[in-house]
């Protein structure tokens, strides 16, 4: 009776709707967003039920509590119900009830829809349903029981709906964090960073979706309610029921305010009235009246101060537990830019915005909520004094909350004796600080403008949601303004600080400043004055309003119109769109012979502090085919549309601007072996509006170009193809021939023309601050116009994969000899490691890596076949190391700063430099010709020699070292896979090819020894011809199985075609 | 001293609020009587600035107050039907926080608090926190920040209810003496506080003002009318029943004697205002 009672309230609450209707829909669209092909449903399904109960019922949750649960206390009707004939236990059981029942169908509501969504794929079937029931009984519903009893405990136990909100926040907040160190696949970029953590959370989860998650190996279809799973949460629900109970028998908070009243009493009469403590004078400036007013309201209020004290330690710990991390096995000194990268980039904007947006919502409806507004509108404050005291109220509590971050993060650093830069702290903290201000201004004009705190909370609400969670880029939606008053900048690097992305930092904070300032604006113009009331009409609204809201609307518009014009900006189902069209106007070509490159010509002009860079390429195209070509297709990837393009002997007969496709018809039909060369002219600039992409960096320190995608491209792009097959089917293409590289073993593959090697020759200019490095040998070097010109020239054909770089970092070269062969290791960027005292030792360490690879290589495989090989230290701009060929790319901070921890087993930097420079011969010599095959080649078989080179240097406790963290990292990667496991030569993901490769491959040195393998790979590299007919996976496969003894060829043939990957942990 | 010309306000629900109003005041007290519901509190909202008509001008001493809120706001008091206050602070320090808010220069404002306190009879509670304060006490309180400023315009939307009768008489004294020279507009249900107070008077009733004027006048028209009998009457428009020692008695406005018992009153505010009423009532 009551609980209908309670759901004829409920059906006439404005927010009960909205979260009916969110939730659902947010349901709906996350379906939409996460479409992954070979993906089992249960899974997906799971995976989206849990996504749901992640993000969005702690959300809904909070949202109802207050007006459903506090309402009462909230709209002072608490005497008149205390009065009726119901008892408390009564009353709150009824609510409770009806609540928890409201909060489920919300949420059964959503898991329903998701179900009918994916009803509609065609691998649907009856355990999608059973999942379903089950997700509802063992994820859905103890989800819904917990948060709403944690809801009926708190609304028993606090006056105001500001610390309702703060608790659901820091649970949300708290749970998102525990997932993200704890490798939830459902949120981005996460991993096992505290492997003891998660070990507890497999147990202890609240919600329990770690231990579901480690059931998502890779064969498991679905998971099972293992005991584990049954006991949590049994434990979770009982300790549900326990709050409930203590909700329904607390002491109803009238009680506790009489007693309060009397202890005061009691305390006032034995202290005289006129030693009672008043309130410290306040200044008599209204505007400096309303600051102090409003900072008060902000900075000294029990909650705030609570929660600011928390944030402050989960800072501190932060910092303090990792501040010299580097990675596994591997420390820093550290610096403050080291401490203070741990939190401004994730921590500090985060708790930032979420309190720059309660914080607004108290500022904008504070005499409201006290029942104060009318009297205090009323008072001849002006709007710009009102809203700009709130707004310099907000910068007040912004500065604490820097100086808050500060404080811990220094403390941190006293602590473990780090040195401490004020400049670096000021600047980062700054620049950081500065985005979370202007998200609580905005915060705050929305606050003024619209007259329902409701409607103003809830937007603000939706700006956070769309600035901090997956939900838009889960429906598929993403844009660099969604990250609202955020800017791109990235975490400052001991090289080049802030250089890679301040030039971007800049625009993106002036743009939102003026979007903030005109909101400002608006909202001086049209403030309710705290009162609720339209005191302004959109109707009559001032011109310098109308001004506002243009210039706002203005600048928005324009910014999105010149990031499109830097580059345009193309949606995942935009892109896919331009393949599939490519595919369908230009998929013919691929049959048709198209000579290839055999030499390339380039002169590159690097203008760093311009971020700029031209090419005039040159390539020479020959017919290696045995016909006569016509024509030929040349084209250009998006973005990189050449200025100029030519071809000699050859027109220009059509071409397509959107795919950036030209045909040329030749004068003459080019015979076999005839060159004809095609010259194009590229200039590359360093984006305003968009972060360098990874591999074309123009940076004042830093330049580097890869010749990928840069060069035009001849013939039929394979690459540029559409992959996925339920999208090919889409779009009408027809299923793509990409066998499997285990099937190579029945018909061996073609390998493609345009991976024939090419001859380089590269002349690069600078201006004489710089040093240039490319592929080749210098053979001139010049100065002219203030500019350093160097000349260089590949003796022997390279893999096509030129690069060019220019950088400030000073460079030294050191002869290797490894076998009859010297090689020129010229290192660079090594000298800027003084403080941390290792430079000499992260130099020899490079030097003996590279040394001992060489050598190894040259021993027992083929020598190295050029003359110079440059190690490059670089900035942060994306991968650990990266090898080119005769270039090798190595972060600064893992390979130079970074050493050893005391307790680590193996050297990262010696492990990683071996890795790279295994890539000269695993990558640039084998592995690249065919297209369907190629992880093996390169990325397994540079784990083995990982394995080896430690071995032989350092000893088998340091390899076994190694296998033992190699096998913990593949671990943790099995926990939440999604997706079915493959066997080794047909695996791509990252886990497989390095972390499971070095196990099947340690597996294979304890049952074959290396001479097998050696000799297989010494086969290897005898048969490939490149460019003609390259080697594959199953090459080395059924090498290996020939020559290995017959006990162990079933072991060898399981551990590299065999999907079960048990024995390997 | 204060014109409103054709106002009109109508909420997002439907209410029509406000409907045509055109009324002029002069200085000096104007009650405003009116049922629930008539519209009293919305016109007090946007007689304060704190929401803005639909259609229609509003002019407070030549100064049209819709193009100059601030204007207006710098002269007005303002108390609100019901109000709360901010936890945690005394009574001066709320005083003294709407003061500053107020723009009173802090001496004069430290003069005027005390005054005020004297005033509204809270100077023993001036270090009390007003959340803590009875229902009269907090009113007293909503008194004494409106006049803070020396307001040229006092806006009161009930400002006795929960006064005790020693206040209600102290408050009287105060508004006569503050109404000299400018204009206190009241809004009450109490007749007789608009009766004892106000020269002026204006009648609300579903969002329009049905009569204004000096009260003299709007009283002059039911002399010699107005009726009291023991025996409910049959004929004239009722005005009201009231009990004399367990006795009903009526009030009758009729041109005629009711009845044989009935006896010719004086007439008043409130039969003026019942009579309004019941005209409502019958149309």
């Amino acid at each position: 009776m009551l609980v209908s009672n309670e759901w004829r309230l409920y059906v006439r609450q404005p927010l009960v709707w909205l979260c009916a209707l969110g939730l659902p829909g947010l349901s709906v669209l996350l379906v939409q967003g996460l479409t992954v092909a070979d993906l089992q449903l249960a899974k997906r399904l799971t995976m989206l039920n849990i996504t749901v109960v992640m993000l969005a019922l702690p959300v809904v949750v909070a949202a109802l509590t207050p007006p459903l649960l506090q309402r009462d206390r909230l709209h002072t009707m608490q005497e008149l119900i205390s009065a009726t004939r119901t008892s408390q236990f009564t009353r709150r059981l009824n609510r409770f009830v009806a609540f928890l029942s409201l909060v489920a169908v919300i949420c059964f509501c959503g898991s329903v829809l998701q179900l009918l969504m994916l009803s509609q794929h065609p691998l649907f079937d009856a355990s999608v349903i059973y999942t379903a029931l089950k997700n509802s009984l063992f994820i859905v519903a103890p989800a819904c029981f917990l948060y709403c009893a944690a809801a009926l405990l708190i609304a028993q136990r606090v006056n105001s709906a500001l610390p309702v909100y703060a608790f659901f926040a820091l649970l949300w907040i708290g749970y998102v964090m525990l997932a993200s160190v704890t490798g939830s696949p459902v949120l981005a970029g996460s991993s096992i960073i505290h492997p003891s953590l998660y070990e507890a959370m497999l147990v202890a989860d609240p919600l329990g979706f770690t231990a579901i998650f480690a059931q998502f190996t890779g064969d498991q279809t679905n998971w099972s309610a293992n005991p584990t799973i049954v006991l949590n949460r049994l434990a979770w629900l009982t300790l549900s029921a326990l709050l409930v109970w203590l909700a329904l028998n607390a002491r109803s908070m009238l009680n506790r305010n009489a007693k309060r009243v009397l202890w005061w009493r009691l305390r006032k009469t034995a202290m005289p009235d006129n030693q009672m403590k008043m309130p410290a004078a306040i200044t008599h400036h209204p505007f400096a009246t309303l600051l102090v007013s409003a900072t008060k309201v902000l900075l000294l209020n029990r909650v705030m101060l609570f929660v600011m004290a928390l944030y402050a330690g989960a800072i501190f710990s932060e910092v303090l537990a990792a501040i010299d991390y580097a990675e596994p096995h591997s420390v820093l000194t550290p610096l403050s830019i080291d401490a203070l990268n741990r939190v401004v980039w994730d921590m500090l904007p985060f708790a930032g915005c979420v309190l720059m947006a309660l914080w607004s919502w108290q500022l904008g409806w504070q005499n409201l909520r006290n029942g104060a507004a009318e009297m205090l509108a009323a008072t001849p404050v002006t709007n710009i004094q009102l809203v700009m005291a709130q707004a310099s109220a907000l910068c007040l509590a912004c500065l604490v909350l820097l100086g808050i971050t500060a404080v811990a993060v220094v403390v941190a650093q006293l602590l473990v004796g780090s040195q401490i830069e004020a400049g670096i702290y000021l600047r980062m903290l700054t620049m950081t600080g500065l985005p979370v201000l202007l998200f609580g201004w905005l915060c705050l004009a929305l606050h003024h403008v619209m007259r329902s705190a409701l409607v103003a909370g809830g937007l603000c609400l939706l700006l956070l949601m769309v600035k901090f969670t997956p939900l838009l880029s889960l429906a598929g939606i993403a844009h660099p303004l969604l990250d609202i008053a955020g800017t791109p900048l990235q975490p400052a690097d001991y090289l080049i600080g802030f250089s890679r992305s301040e030039q971007t930092f800049w625009p993106y904070l002036f743009m939102w400043s003026i979007v903030v300032v005109g909101a400002l604006v608006l909202a001086i113009n049209k403030t309710h004055r705290g009162a609720g009331f339209v005191l302004q009409s959109w109707r009559s609204l001032s011109r310098s309003g109308w001004l506002a809201v243009g210039v706002a609307v203005v600048t928005l518009v324009g910014f999105h119109l010149a990031l499109e014009q830097e580059r345009p900006y193309m949606t995942p189902d935009a892109r896919y769109a331009l393949r599939a069209e490519y595919e369908k106007q230009y998929g013919h070509w691929e049959s048709r012979v198209q000579p290839v490159v055999t030499h390339i010509d380039t002169q590159v002009d690097f203008f760093p502090h311009k971020r700029l860079a031209t090419l005039k390429l040159t390539l020479h195209l020959k017919n290696l085919s045995g016909e006569s070509i016509k024509e030929v297709l040349v084209g250009s990837y998006p973005g990189f549309k050449p200025e100029m393009l030519t071809l000699s002997a050859g027109q220009l007969t059509s071409h397509n601007q959107r795919l950036q496709q030209s045909v040329f018809q030749l004068d003459s039909p080019l015979l076999p072996g005839k060159t004809v060369t095609l010259q194009a002219e590229v200039v590359v600039k360093g984006a305003r509006r968009w972060l360098p992409s990874g591999h074309q960096v123009l940076l004042p320190e830093f330049s580097y170009l890869r010749g990928i995608p840069l060069l035009p491209n001849i013939g039929f792009n394979r690459q540029y193809t559409l992959r996925d097959a339920v999208r090919r089917e889409e779009f009408g293409l027809a299923a793509l021939d990409m066998p499997l590289p285990s099937s190579f073993m029945d018909a061996a593959p073609v390998t493609t023309v345009q991976s024939t090697p090419v001859t380089l020759r590269s002349v690069v200019s600078s201006p004489v601050s710089h040093t240039v490095h490319t592929q080749g040998q210098i053979v001139n070097q010049w100065l002219a116009s203030n500019r350093r010109y160097t000349e260089f020239a590949t003796a022997e054909p390279v893999r096509n994969i030129p690069v060019w770089l220019a950088t400030v970092q000073t460079s030294t070269s050191h002869r290797v000899t490894a076998g009859e062969r010297s090689v020129d290791i010229n290192l660079t960027g090594l000298t800027r490691n003084l403080k941390s005292g290792s430079q000499a030792s992260a130099q020899q360490v490079h030097l003996q890596a590279v040394t001992d690879t060489l050598e190894w290589f040259s021993a027992q495989l083929t020598p190295y076949p050029y003359k110079q090989l440059t190690l490059l230290f670089t900035p942060e701009f994306g991968p650990s190391g990266y090898a080119l060929p005769q270039v090798i790319l190595m972060s600064h901070r893992l390979a130079v700063r970074a050493r050893p921890a005391d307790d680590a087993g193996f050297d990262q930097r010696y492990r990683r430099m071996a890795h790279e420079v295994a890539h000269q011969w695993f990558g640039h010599q084998i592995g690249y010709g065919v297209q369907a095959d190629g992880s093996f080649l390169i990325e397994s078989l540079a784990k083995y020699a990982e394995l080896v080179l430690i071995e032989q240097r350092f000893g088998k406790a340091a390899m076994q070292s190694l296998v033992d963290y190699e096998r913990q990292r593949y671990q943790h990667a099995l926990r939440g896979r999604l997706t079915a496991t493959r066997a080794i030569v047909d695996a791509y993901s990252s886990p497989d090819v390095y972390a499971r490769a070095t196990l099947v491959f340690a597996r294979l040195r304890e049952l074959l020894g290396d001479e097998p393998i050696v000799s297989v790979l010494n086969q290897l590299f005898e048969q490939n011809a490149p460019g003609q007919k390259s080697v594959t996976s199953m090459d080395f496969v059924t090498r290996l199985l020939a020559i290995a003894p017959a006990q162990h060829q079933e072991e060898v043939k399981r551990l590299l075609l065999g999907k079960d990957v048990k024995p390997l942990l | 001293m204060l014109t409103m010309t054709d106002v009109s306000k109508t909420y997002s629900d439907g209410t029509k609020a406000l409907n045509d109003i055109s009324l002029t005041l002069p200085a000096g007290m104007v009650g405003l009587l009116g049922p629930n519901g008539a519209g009293k509190s919305s016109l007090m909202r946007t007689l304060a600035c704190l929401q803005a008509p639909d259609t229609g001008q509003i002019s407070f001493n030549n100064t049209d107050i819709q193009q100059s809120p601030q204007r207006l706001r710098e002269q007005l008091g303002y108390l609100p039907q019901s109000f709360g206050v901010y936890p945690h602070m005394s009574c001066v320090a709320l005083l003294e926080h709407i003061s500053a808010l107020k723009n009173i220069p802090r001496k004069q404002a430290k003069q005027q608090i005390e005054e005020l306190l004297t005033l509204t009879n809270l100077t023993a509670f001036a270090g009390k926190r007003v959340s803590t304060f009875s229902g009269g006490m907090r009113q007293r309180f909503g008194i004494a920040q409106a006049l803070l400023g020396d307001p040229k315009l006092l806006i009161m939307d009930e400002p006795t209810a929960g006064l005790d009768p020693q206040e209600r008489q102290r408050l009287h004294s105060v508004l006569i003496r503050l109404s000299k020279n400018k204009l206190v507009l009241l809004s009450t249900h109490i007749v007789e506080d608009i009766e004892h107070l106000c020269p002026h008077a204006a009648f609300m009733m579903q969002g329009a003002i049905v009569d204004s004027g000096a009260i003299p006048a709007l009283i002059a028209p039911m002399q010699h009318n107005v009726w009291e009998t023991s025996a409910q009457p049959a004929e004239g428009i009722m005005l009201g029943e009231r009990y004399h020692f367990g006795q009903p008695l009526w009030r009758v406005y009729h041109h005629e004697r009711p009845g044989a018992d009935a006896v010719a009153c004086r007439a008043t505010l409130q039969d003026r205002y019942f009579l309004e009423l019941a005209r409502r009532e019958v149309n």
